[in-house]
């Protein structure tokens, strides 16, 4: 039941008709039928599956909770936290581990076994996250353990956000389940804007997006250099729309239920530096790993290092970049145990220790350059250098594995030196409108991401929300009818599902 | 919350309004179905909108009738009356689809005579390619009782036209040059293996039909109410309709199992039993191939001389 179906939708229309309707004590158990339904919609069997996983975290938090030692509340929290990842390792990597050691031991990847029977529950990396998160939370006392089961359930299974995140932290959404919910009028419609801005990111751009990529990445050893740049510019902001959208349609879906998700996504392409990208990227995940990741590694190696400098470097710089390189790892391999994901996490870990470490003589430079005194150009240097590192990641996260990415590189950067080719790339008769891409793509496209970054912008610079609130309904109702329109005529109705939801 | 619900609704039918008000070439339609049919529906429309050929005796029906009726031998044999005949028939069986075909015949052409296919039995649910050539009007108030697929048919109606804008506005469209041809019958040269027809009539020899009186007027409520609103549209037109009879290899039933409502509106037309009952005229164990075609066409042709002189 993908969020863009017409399944969905009804299926949608009569959760949030009949929540409204009965009794706002039943509202919790409403929720959490839906949401078992909606989750059994894909994998029945799996549901038996969440069942254990909120039985055991809903267990394990109350005898945290419940313990007096602190020696004991440490070691159950290890044990909770480690049946979560052993959960999430033993249906998330089984399959390729075992194709990697069978492949290793001679056996060429031959997974005849009961692992390639086995299908990735879906959603299992962002419901694990938010179990440890809530253990952990509990641990640190910095919330009571969950006394009602259907709340936490709800907590674990509550469907806008099941399957892709946002990975909510359970203090904040557990109040919510607990208060009592008014039906607000202007929530649930500010829900339905939100759904419909998210529909029009997905199929309108990301989709068409994916057409190019996925014909261009599918065959990349076919492909030109431009060809190859100008695909992964599309992933860049395919993956951004797909993404986004899917958060858009989880939070507006969340909000007509009465309920505030937490913002995923704030114009990350608009960052200056890579970590100010991560705070506007993925943000519920990029906060989860640095207080549950990055932070308390950085205070366990500050604590185990004595002097001031090693190696020149200072104590500090060092627990950083330490910190910072095993975040990404985990980042990495959160996302897929293979080496392409890891050199993608870890390649951000470089910039991030490397614009750390470079950060006055970069300011240096720009002012020897006179570009201080012009701070718009200062800026759109920055973004676009921000971008095009982040584009360059976007390489290994896209491809199928590590030689392939390198291979996409390598063509890219012979080509940039290459300039003689660049007059291949021929957008109106050439190559892409010959991978499935039309004129029509081409021009909703050049018109489709401008137009989505300038509303974003409007969203959350501008506050264009409240505005478009503010105006007469005969005005609202027009815009509507417009973007309707817009996704219904150039929507892509027959495209596959989001890509999170492999993750 | 009834102020969102009374909102959403009253956003949505305008909606469908707006959907349902873009003005689309007829065509369109009609070239949307593309090579269902082996692309029959573009060379209906064109018949019968482009072709400027008149019909005079007109033949609705299923595959069994683009098999059986060969519209031009049967022209042919009725050179001295002058009269132009068409088998307007389209693959698959609904008489609601018939319905639509016919208001289409009626609006751009004046038959005198029109045959209805009619089969053993009638099916009791919509066409499937009702939704798809129906007006929005005649889908959205399509009659419904017993109509199952009333809810499926609309929901395919709004999305076949929203598909239909999206192709005509984007050019996306395939372009099919008008189809010229003045006749419709179509059917295989080929004869069926007789062992093929000796194995199906074992099969259908135990078939039973086994409806009772009470569950035939509900079941049936739905394709007799195409039947009344076909028979009413020819009578408003003053139009002859004949219930033509093609059952299929070793049915078994020599007269349709809804004679009585069809004699209520019309005369039904029973071809000879021998044309059925031989088998070199069976393409497959449904169909009549070229030289059964030939035995019915005569055969109606010759009904159409003697029986009907006058129209």
């Amino acid at each position: 039941m993908l969020f863009t179906s017409l399944t969905f939708l009804v299926f949608f229309s009569i959760v949030v008709l009949v929540y409204w309707i009965i009794p706002q004590q039943a509202g919790w158990g409403w929720l959490l039928v839906s949401s078992l339904f909606f989750y059994g919609w894909y994998h029945p069997a799996y549901i038996g599956l969440l069942a254990f996983s909120v039985l055991v975290n809903y267990t394990f938090g109350r005898l945290i909770e419940g313990s007096e030692d602190k020696g004991r509340k440490r070691k159950l929290l290890i044990s909770g936290v480690i049946i979560n990842i052993l959960l999430l390792g033993g249906f998330k990597y089984a399959v390729p581990l075992y194709g990697l050691l069978a492949h290793t031991s001679g056996n060429n990847g031959n997974c005849g076994s009961v692992f390639s029977k086995l299908l990735v529950p879906l959603g299992i990396s962002f419901f694990t996250f938010s179990n440890i998160s809530y253990l952990i939370e509990v641990k640190r006392m910095r919330m009571t353990a969950e006394r009602h089961l259907g709340h936490f359930a709800n907590f674990v299974v509550f469907f806008p956000k099941l399957l892709q995140g946002p990975i909510e932290r359970p203090g904040t959404f557990l109040a919510q389940l607990r208060q009592g919910k008014d039906f607000d009028y202007s929530r649930v419609t500010g829900g339905m804007r939100l759904m419909v801005w998210g529909f029009f990111k997905k199929l309108v751009i990301a989709d068409r997006l994916a057409v190019v990529v996925n014909s261009v990445y599918g065959h990349p050893y076919q492909s030109s250099g431009p060809l190859l740049i100008l695909a992964t510019v599309f992933y860049a902001f395919q993956i951004y729309m797909d993404f986004s959208a899917y958060t858009d349609i989880a939070r507006g879906a969340a909000a007509m239920l009465g309920f505030n998700l937490s913002l995923n996504f704030n114009r990350p392409y608009s960052s200056k530096s890579v970590k100010e990208f991560w705070t506007r990227w993925h943000m519920t995940l990029s906060s989860w790993l640095r207080d549950y990741v990055f932070l308390p590694s950085a205070y366990f190696l500050s604590g185990k290092m004595k002097k001031e400098k090693y190696a020149g470097l200072s104590t500090e710089n060092l627990v950083y970049s330490a910190a910072i390189i095993l975040t990404f790892f985990i980042c990495g391999i959160w996302h897929g145990l293979g080496w392409n994901f890891i050199i993608w996490g870890e390649l951000f870990a470089v910039f991030l220790i490397t614009e750390r470490y470079t950060h006055k003589a970069r300011i240096r430079i720009f002012r020897d350059f006179g570009l201080a005194g012009m701070p718009r150009i200062y800026k759109s240097l920055q973004v676009a250098v921000t971008f095009f590192l982040v584009t360059l990641t976007w390489v290994f996260f896209r491809s199928d594995d590590t030689r392939e990415a390198i291979f996409i590189l390598r063509r890219i950067f012979c080509f940039v030196t290459e300039t003689t080719a660049i007059t291949g790339l021929n957008l109106t008769g050439g190559y892409i409108l010959c991978r499935g891409f039309t004129r029509t793509d081409l021009v909703v496209i050049l018109l489709g991401i401008p137009m989505a970054s300038l509303i974003e912008y409007g969203f959350y610079e501008k506050a264009l929300w409240a505005k478009f609130g503010s105006l007469p309904w005969p005005a609202r109702w027009l815009v509507y009818y417009v973007f309707i329109f817009i996704i219904l005529g150039f929507g892509m109705f027959e495209s596959g599902s989001f890509i999170y939801f492999k993750f | 919350m009834l102020k969102l619900i009374l909102k959403v609704v009253a956003f949505l039918v305008i909606l469908l309004i707006l959907v349902l008000s873009v003005p689309l070439p007829d065509r369109s339609k009609y070239t949307g179905l593309k090579e269902d049919c082996f692309y029959h529906a573009i060379w209906l429309h064109d018949r019968i909108f482009l072709n400027r050929k008149p019909v005079d005796v007109a033949f609705l029906g299923s595959s069994h009738t683009i098999n059986g009726i060969d519209d031009a031998l049967i022209e042919h044999s009725l050179d001295s009356l002058k009269l132009s005949v068409v088998n307007l028939g389209y693959c698959r069986y609904g008489e609601n689809l018939y319905y639509v075909l016919m208001k289409e015949l009626l609006k751009m052409k004046k038959p005198r005579i029109i045959f209805l296919e009619i089969r053993e039995d009638e099916d009791r649910y919509s066409h499937p390619v009702f939704p798809y050539l129906a007006e929005p009007a005649d889908v959205w108030m399509a009659w419904p009782w017993f109509n199952r697929d009333l809810v499926s048919d609309d929901a395919v109606s709004v999305r076949y036209r929203i598909q239909m804008i999206r192709q005509h506005f984007l050019a996306t469209d395939t372009v099919f040059p008008p189809r010229k041809e003045d006749f419709g019958f179509a059917s295989p040269a080929d004869t069926v293996s007789p062992f093929v027809l000796d194995e199906v009539r074992m099969k259908r020899k135990d078939r039973k039909w086994t409806l009772n009186a009470f569950e035939r007027d509900f079941y049936m409520a739905f394709p007799r109410a195409y039947i009344r609103k076909i028979a009413r549209l020819c009578e408003s037109q003053h139009v002859k309709l004949v219930f033509l009879y093609l059952p299929e290899y070793a049915s078994g039933l020599w007269e349709p199992l809804e004679a009585g409502t069809y004699r209520q509106y019309g005369s039904i037309l029973i071809p000879p039993r021998e044309i059925f009952e031989t088998k070199q005229y069976w393409g497959d164990d449904s169909h009549l191939n070229q030289a059964g075609a030939r035995q019915l066409s005569d055969w109606i042709a010759w009904v159409i001389k003697n029986k009907y002189p006058g129209i």
